[in-house]
């Protein structure tokens, strides 16, 4: 089976975006099935909902601390949008404000730095397992 | 004609004097009797002032009787109180200062926890007289397993009876029903005041329980037989009633509050039962209580289980593995956490389900144990969040509460299985052999979770976090300058976020320390840590430049 996602990675630090693709992409080869992925990103966090309807975009990673607005906000953006996008919050801090925030939100995870790849790469299946019900 | 006018007249006085009199007899009859009523009223009045004055003598001997009751009660109680509380301070201070051998340590340790655990059933009987008292003693209808609440006693009291060298047999003379619906804890609470008091006034001998069910009338009988020392015929009545122990010479030989039997009675009424004693001075003494349970189902036969505990001693597996366990009670969370040591695995506590939470997003663990009712945030919460956040750790609910329906919740909410407290090692390592990896093949699990670790080592993310960390050191040194401490926290945020990644704990501490007293507004500090980090990133700099 062939899987072809396209990830939106939301984060002001270039490093910590590259970070996070290379997990992705590194846990992208160890799944059974063939996973072709496309990345793109947003370091300010803005307009993301459209984005997402123009770039067909199937999984988001959300930072919390973005520049001029947090991530909390775009997660209400997108929810509005986009009810069922899946979307992982990312965060420096899983203080209780920001996880249960985002668990009213409605974010379907929630990811914690620095990255346990483990916890990256559960994000990724339980999109697989949500969409393609593997 | 004369005469004849004369003789009426004669006639009409005779008749008026006869009415007269036969009125003032009337008065003077009436007068009498009023005056007998008076005299008895008069003598009635005197006895009833004699008679409410005894019985305000009454009340007033027993209100003495139950002020002096209740002061011995005081009294007993205080030396109650004082007697652990002096051998927990007093071998807490010799552990602490004079750094005993630890034979000599373990000694006192278990006469700290003796103390401690007697301190509290105290605590549990004052609550449980003041709720009787006050008519507040509610039952809490729960269906339960009763062969296994029975085991759980016989393990208990077969230790304690041991330890006094007496046997202890438990006898199932019917068959009993695999559940009842009762107040499981104070049928419990019934049967160790009852074992408690047999082991404490037998010095030889043997203690039995024998329990037996009628499914007509849904009635426990429980019988407690001892060949202890007795009770006289005359103290027999006395031994219910609050604050009396048979002879008060007993606090002193004994102990004991002078609560348990009166608790006990109060109890087993309000579950629709009787206490009965029948004791010979010297010989032993039986008690008999009956208890009537709402409903009950299924049959256990003893004699198809020809024991009812088979205590094998659980080998502890050798494995290796991570497990959070989030657990609010301070001595839960050592026992679990000595019991899962013991087996290799490693383990990181949380105290409660948001604080479970924090952690189970921040680290990868094999194994969740969660505990279900905590403060902030409960186990079932805890459970939803892991489901929406789709963390997929196998998570087991540590819980009291193990009927079906309780269990079928857990699994519905997501959790991998239910382990019932108190916890059974059996069951605990069962769970764990599922889980957790054996020891010797342990290393392929340590390189999945260090692949992040690798991924760093990757020189065009290195670089890129090198030219970050330069813009930030460079935005401490600036916002140091102007105070700036909001730009401070972002920096400070960054850096804490990244640096472990990298290899540079001490970054990530410093960061951490810098951004934690920023928050809390201790400027000062704050500023102090702040230049500490920027000359450490200098360092790290320096050197990869190097």
């Amino acid at each position: 089976m062939e899987i072809a996602i396209n990830i939106l990675l939301v984060d002001d630090v270039e490093y910590t975006r590259e970070l996070l693709r290379s997990i992705l992409l590194s846990c992208l080869n160890e799944q059974k099935i063939t996973m072709t992925a496309k990345f793109s990103h947003s370091s300010t966090g803005l307009d993301i909902p459209k984005r997402i309807t123009d770039e067909k975009i199937n999984l988001v990673y959300l930072d919390i601390e973005l520049p001029t607005t947090t991530g909390l906000t775009v997660l209400k953006q997108i929810r509005q949008a986009h009810p069922d996008m899946m979307v992982v919050m990312v965060s420096g801090e899983s203080s209780p404000d920001n996880v249960t925030n985002s668990i009213k939100m409605g974010a379907n995870g929630f990811i914690v730095k620095p990255f346990n790849s483990d916890r990256v790469i559960e994000s990724l299946k339980a999109y697989i397992k949500k969409e393609y019900k593997i | 004609m004369n005469e004849d006018r004369l003789k009426k007249r004669y006639q009409r006085e005779r008749d008026a004097r006869k009415a007269a009199e036969t009125v003032l007899e009337q008065k003077s009859i009436e007068l009498f009797e009023r005056n007998q009523e008076l005299e008895s009223f008069k003598a009635n009045l005197e006895q009833e002032v004699l008679a409410r004055t005894k019985e305000a003598e009454k009340a007033k001997t027993e209100a003495y009787a139950a002020n002096q009751a209740k002061s011995q009660f005081l009294a007993n109680m205080s030396h109650e109180i004082r007697t652990p509380l002096t051998a927990i301070i007093g071998f807490a201070e010799v552990l602490l200062q004079h750094k005993p051998s630890p034979e000599e340590s373990d000694k006192h340790l278990t006469t700290i926890i003796r103390s401690s655990r007697h301190l509290t059933a105290l605590l549990g009987e004052i609550l449980d007289l003041s709720k009787i008292e006050n008519q507040k003693l509610d039952l809490e209808l729960l269906r339960f397993n009763l062969p296994s609440l029975l085991q759980d006693i016989e393990q208990i009291y077969q230790l304690n009876c041991q330890q006094k060298q007496l046997e202890f047999i438990l006898v199932l003379e019917s068959v009993i029903p695999e559940w009842i619906v009762t107040d499981s804890t104070r049928v419990k609470q019934v049967i160790h005041n009852l074992l408690n008091n047999a082991i404490k006034f037998t010095e030889t001998g043997k203690v039995e329980l024998h329990i037996s069910f009628e499914p007509e009338t849904k009635t426990l009988k429980i019988d407690v037989i001892d060949t202890g020392q007795g009770i006289a015929q005359d103290k027999q009545a006395l031994i219910f009633e609050s604050f009396r122990q048979a002879d008060t010479s007993i606090t002193r030989n004994f102990g004991g509050t002078g609560l348990g039997l009166f608790i006990t009675k109060s109890l087993v009424e309000l579950m629709h039962g009787s206490i009965d004693v029948d004791s010979t001075l010297g010989v032993g003494s039986k008690f008999s209580v009956t208890i009537t349970c709402k409903s009950f189902e299924g049959e256990y036969n003893a004699f198809k289980h020809k024991t009812i505990v088979d205590i094998k001693p659980e080998r502890i597996p050798s494995l290796t593995g991570n497990i959070l366990l989030v657990e609010d009670t301070e001595v839960n969370q050592q026992l679990i956490t000595f019991n899962l040591e013991q087996a290799g695995a490693h383990v990181d506590l949380a105290e409660n389900g948001q604080q479970g939470l924090e952690k189970a997003l921040a680290n990868s663990y094999d194994l969740i144990l969660m505990d279900i009712q905590m403060p902030v945030m409960d186990g079932k919460e805890a459970m939803k969040a892991f489901k929406q956040l789709n963390i997929t750790t196998p998570t087991y609910a540590l819980t009291a509460n193990i009927m079906p329906s309780d269990v079928h919740e857990y699994t519905e909410i997501g959790f991998t299985g239910t382990l019932g407290k108190p916890l059974e090692l059996t069951n605990l390592y069962q769970v764990l052999k599922q889980h957790l990896q054996i020891n010797n093949t342990a290393s392929k699990n340590t390189d999945q979770t260090k692949s992040a670790e690798t991924l760093a080592q990757d020189t065009k993310i290195r670089t890129l976090f090198y030219n970050e960390l330069t813009k930030q050191n460079l935005a401490i040194t600036e916002s140091i300058q102007s105070l700036n401490y909001t730009k401070l926290i972002q920096s400070t945020h960054i850096i804490k976020g990244s640096a472990t990644s990298f290899g540079y704990e001490e970054l990530t501490l410093l960061a951490e320390e810098s951004l934690l007293l920023l928050r809390k507004q201790n400027y000062e500090q704050a500023i102090k840590s702040c230049i500490d980090l920027n000359q450490k990133i200098m360092g790290v700099l320096n050197g990869n430049s190097d």
